[in-house]
């Protein structure tokens, strides 16, 4: 196993480490989700579904709608408990911790992007991407470096200190993913993120996520509809019926292959996400 | 349909109305009971003490005031109802019934509500009722018989009509609030966030400047003018202060949060701690929204401190004073016309135990004992002098008594007395003579505030000039025990300063008024009923050689004051207790439905700090903060008011007699806070398993 990255905002130092050693963040293994206690009305939404991804992976996943994805996120989000199967992240087996144990976990491992920003409208921008550090008990001082550190990236510095009804929806879900990153989480979780945006903006989320990815190491898992969404990513998990499908890896493509391969998936599959673009 | 539909929906939201029903079956027994009281009250009219007719419309007042109380609270608590239901209301529309249809379901629910509620608060009310009339025995030594307990129809009715128009006017508020608002925004009642309104620093901070500054500012006038006892005059100062007090009050809860909110944003380290930010952030948002409602909310508390307070003091006094008010079995009280009246002008002291006889009452069987005295204003006797209070002040040095302020103090003179005539007064008290020889006074008095001023004047050796002649103090002191009463009265002090002087200097003179002292040979019952016969009558005037020289004012016996007095303590301490409940209790249930909803809105907020990793003992003590914040900060500016206000306050009812406060404070703060806590804790209970309910921890 590779050394362990420093955490923090060290993407310099995470840049200059040596690509070759691999290191698996999350596994899922035959991770099974019913939902409905009875008989004939129980759905399974996931059917015993298995995958891993590494460090500094952008992994999108797709399918068609009810095939699960939501249900696997917030799996491996410690948000829902699966009904057999585990999820391990970062070696440890989220399905065994108790609550007390999963909050600090999820403050300490994992960063949530939904597909509406969902900022605490009470709270300016700032004070927004600040919660979890503050959460965490960090000092003030570098609560204001990390926070400034992240918005720059992503292009919302100067829209920090506006409250979330102020500033545009593409905006506020670049906010949302620095309330996502700043903690420089092991795995960010994004559920549609471009779901709620126009093109330009989905566009411009997307490019942050490139750059998370690309300068901090950041691992990023997005459920999407959307095939050029996902075509930023280097690897496509596609879903049906609660198992993976097929996967599709974009290796030394450009982005325009790799889009027009997931496109020929996504029909085949007979999902949505064609009529998207 | 509707009403199946409407039913269905009440018994759906059980929880959402418990809110609803809790308060307003409350309101309704309180309502009902307090109503049932102001009715049974009627027997104080006997007695013509003059606090009568203050209670009588205090309480005509507060009928009208907690009308309005609960007429907001309804309005209110109903409000939470609909609006926690806007997507509900808003999806029938979706579905496609009309806007009528869904106003019609909505009224059926509340209709169906409210009668339940109704039912079960007469029912409650008239338990309560009952339970109050033990407590009330209890107060009055078991005297009144009046006090049984009964059914009144004429308060169920009053009771019903009320309620009836706060219905109305709660559905018109709830017809409005579904029309006012687009089918888009019922459908996302749950998502919309209430925008929180931002103001510009400087104003703000201004604006709690000049908030905090009106307050003081009715603080220093209050403590400087007192309250306005001294009469139509001193209305418009106090008029004034109450105004800044008010506007004070809002002013503050409308600047406080942004203000505090500033303040702690100077405290970098403490604000980005745990979730300190997002407790002050939630507070700030809150208190902004309601800053009318809780500045309302802090008056009513203030009102119902001081209300209760003022209430058991009077009735701490009362207990005190009424034996010592009441020295004698009897008394008469004559008072004489002035000389440019009809009648001629008296030379000398009507005999009123010999009138009486003349009229065929005689007292002569009853009377043990007796003394016949009269009072001189300085005016009746000629090349008198240095006689008023102001004079006395003068010479004393002490601040006027503040509720002597408001009065011309020169022209507020001190009576004589002769001294064989307070000798006789003495004699009937088991006291010993006094002896001034020819050139000296003492000086009686049964007002506490004033004694003081005497004292220090006698001290000081003032000197009065009576009838040409100096006299000089005998005692450095104000006589204030049983011998400064001449007529009975156990709820209020009847002399405010007798100069006892040599008899010479009075002869001749007309008095003010005669009073006849009697104690009782044998049994109290039978001589009682002789002179309740002679106050029936209506004896009238009082003659001398065939011309009406004074009329008998009042006679009274120990035996009806003590239970007049005992009276009013039950009564005033009834209603003020019961008042002060009723408004507690009012403002505690709007908090409680304020935080609850406050809750249930917050909930999805709630959601996402634990689903970004905040452990729910922190988001815990977060909504426990808000909680205790809410509930407290209303109060502290109510007590804060109440504090300044009970210093007049005491003031004014230490006219009366002596007074020790502490004990009562104490008594009603402890109450007070056994309910409010009690509120307070349901409160965060409730609202913690609403914000719970929505966490991550809830779903897995
Ligand atoms: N709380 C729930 N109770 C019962 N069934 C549920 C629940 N949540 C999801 N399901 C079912 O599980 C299946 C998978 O749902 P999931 O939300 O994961 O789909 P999805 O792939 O995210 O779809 P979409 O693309 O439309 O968001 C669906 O059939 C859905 O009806
Ligand atoms: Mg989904």
């Amino acid at each position: 196993m590779a050394p362990v990255a420093p955490r923090g905002m060290g993407g310099v130092a995470a840049a200059e480490r040596p690509t070759a050693g691999r290191e698996t963040v999350l596994t899922v293994a035959n991770l099974e989700k019913v939902y409905g206690g009875g008989a004939n009305s129980a759905t399974r939404a996931l059917a015993g579904i298995s995958f891993s991804i590494d460090r500094g992976e952008y992994v999108a996943i797709m399918g068609p709608s009810g095939s699960g994805k939501s249900t696997l996120l917030n799996c491996v989000a410690t948000i829902d408990q699966p009904t057999s199967g585990q999820v391990f992240i970062h070696g440890s087996d989220v399905t065994r911790m108790r609550s007390r144990e999963l909050s600090q976990f999820r403050r300490n491992e994992l960063g949530f992007i939904f597909q509406d920003a969902n900022l605490l409208d009470t709270l300016t921008c700032r004070e927004n991407v600040a919660l979890p550090l503050t959460i965490a008990g960090k000092p003030a001082r570098e609560i204001d470096q990390r926070v400034d550190g992240i918005a720059r990236r992503l292009g919302v510095a100067d829209q920090l200190d506006k409250y979330p009804y102020q500033v545009s929806g593409g905006q506020r879900q670049r906010m949302a993913a620095c309330r996502a990153m700043v903690t420089s989480p092991t795995l960010v979780l994004a559920d549609e993120p471009t779901g709620a945006l126009d093109s330009k903006n989905a566009k411009l989320l997307l490019e942050s996520f490139d750059t998370l990815n690309a300068e901090l190491k950041a691992t990023i898992l997005m459920v999407t509809h959307d095939s050029f969404a996902a075509s930023y990513c280097q690897r496509v998990l596609f879903i049906r019926d609660g198992r993976i499908f097929t996967e599709l890896r974009r290796g030394e493509m450009s982005r325009r292959d790799f889009f027009d391969r997931i496109m020929e998936v996504v029909a085949m599959i007979g999902g949505e996400g064609s009529d998207v673009l | 349909m509707f009403f199946k539909l409407a039913l269905g929906n009440v018994r759906k939201s059980v929880r959402d109305y418990a809110v609803y029903f809790v308060t307003l079956a409350l309101g309704v027994a309180v309502f009902y009971a307090f109503n049932t009281i102001s009715g049974q009250a009627d027997f104080l009219s006997t007695n013509a003490s003059e606090i009568v007719g203050t209670i009588s419309s205090i309480m005509t007042g507060t009928t009208v005031f907690l009308a309005f109380v609960l007429g907001f609270l309804m309005v209110y608590a109903n409000n939470y109802l609909v609006k926690r239901r806007k997507r509900e209301l808003g999806l029938y529309q979706v579905l496609g019934m009309t806007r009528g249809q869904v106003s019609s379901v909505l009224v059926l629910e509340t209709l169906m509500a409210s009668l339940l509620a109704f039912v079960a608060g007469i029912a409650i009310g008239l338990i309560f009722s009952q339970l109050l009339v033990f407590v009330t025995a209890n107060f009055l030594h078991d005297r009144v018989h009046d006090f049984a307990f009964r059914v009144s129809p004429e308060a169920m009715g009053l009771t019903l009509l009320c309620f009836g128009i706060i219905f109305l006017v709660m559905l018109a508020f709830n017809l409005r609030t579904l029309r006012k608002v687009r089918l888009v925004d019922l459908m996302g009642a749950e998502r919309r966030n209430e925008s929180v309104r931002l103001r510009n620093l400087p104003l703000n901070v201004a604006l709690f400047v000049a908030g905090v500054g009106l307050i003081v500012g009715a603080y220093v006038r209050l403590d400087h003018d007192g309250l306005p006892v001294g009469g139509p005059a001193t209305l418009p100062a106090f008029g004034v202060t109450t105004l800044m007090v008010i506007a004070g009050t809002f002013l503050f809860f409308y600047s406080v949060s942004g203000f505090m909110l500033r303040v702690a944003q100077r405290f970098h380290g403490a604000y980005y701690h745990g979730l300190n930010m997002f407790t002050v952030r939630q507070l700030a948002a809150k208190i902004n929204t309601v800053s009318i409602s809780t500045g309302l909310i802090s008056l009513i508390l203030f009102f119902a401190i001081t209300s209760v307070t003022s209430g058991l003091s009077i009735c701490a006094m009362l207990n005190q004073n009424s034996d010592a008010g009441a020295p004698y079995d009897a008394t008469f009280t004559a008072i004489y016309e002035r000389g440019d009246g009809a009648g001629a002008a008296a030379t000398h002291p009507a005999d009123i135990a010999a009138q009486l006889k003349d009229k065929g009452y005689d007292l002569g069987p009853i009377t043990r004992g007796s003394f016949l005295a009269s009072s001189y204003e300085v005016s009746s006797v000629p090349g008198t002098s240095s006689m008023s209070l102001g004079d006395f002040l003068a010479v004393s040095g002490d601040e006027v008594p503040s509720v002597y302020r408001n009065r011309d103090v020169a022209t507020f003179g001190l009576f004589m007395m002769s001294e064989s005539d307070y000798n006789a007064v003495r004699a009937l008290d088991g006291l010993g003579p006094v002896s001034l020889g020819s050139d000296g006074y003492v000086l009686t008095t049964d007002t506490t505030d004033l004694a003081k001023v005497y004292s220090d004047a006698l001290a000081k050796g003032k000197t009065v000039v009576v009838n040409g002649r100096t006299l000089h103090p005998l005692q450095t002191e104000a006589i204030s025990d049983a011998s400064a009463r001449f007529e009975n009265s156990a709820t209020a002090a009847t002399n405010p300063g007798t100069v006892v002087v040599p008899d010479e200097l009075l002869a001749g003179c007309t008095p003010y008024s005669t009073c006849l002292g009697i104690s009782y040979a044998g049994d109290t019952d039978a001589a009682d009923d002789l002179v309740r016969r002679i106050s029936r009558a209506r004896v009238g005037d009082l003659t001398e050689n065939g011309a009406g020289v004074a009329f008998l004012a009042i006679s009274s016996t120990r035996t009806d004051e003590l239970a007049a007095s005992l009276g009013m303590t039950g009564v005033v301490s009834y209603l003020s207790i019961y008042i002060g409940f009723v408004l507690v209790i009012s403002c505690a249930a709007i908090l409680a439905i304020q935080q609850l909803s406050e809750a249930s809105d917050s909930a999805q907020r709630y959601r996402l700090l634990s689903e970004i990793g905040c452990p729910r003992s922190l988001s815990n003590r977060s909504l426990l903060v808000q909680t205790l914040v809410y509930f407290l900060a209303p109060l502290a500016v109510a007590v804060a008011h109440s504090l300044c206000a009970m210093r007049s306050v005491i003031t004014v009812v230490r006219l009366f007699g002596a007074l020790d406060i502490t004990g009562v404070a104490a008594t009603t703060a402890g109450m007070f806070l056994v309910v409010y806590g009690a509120y307070f804790l349901v409160t965060y209970s409730v609202a913690k398993g609403l914000v719970n309910a929505h966490t991550v921890e809830a779903r897995s």
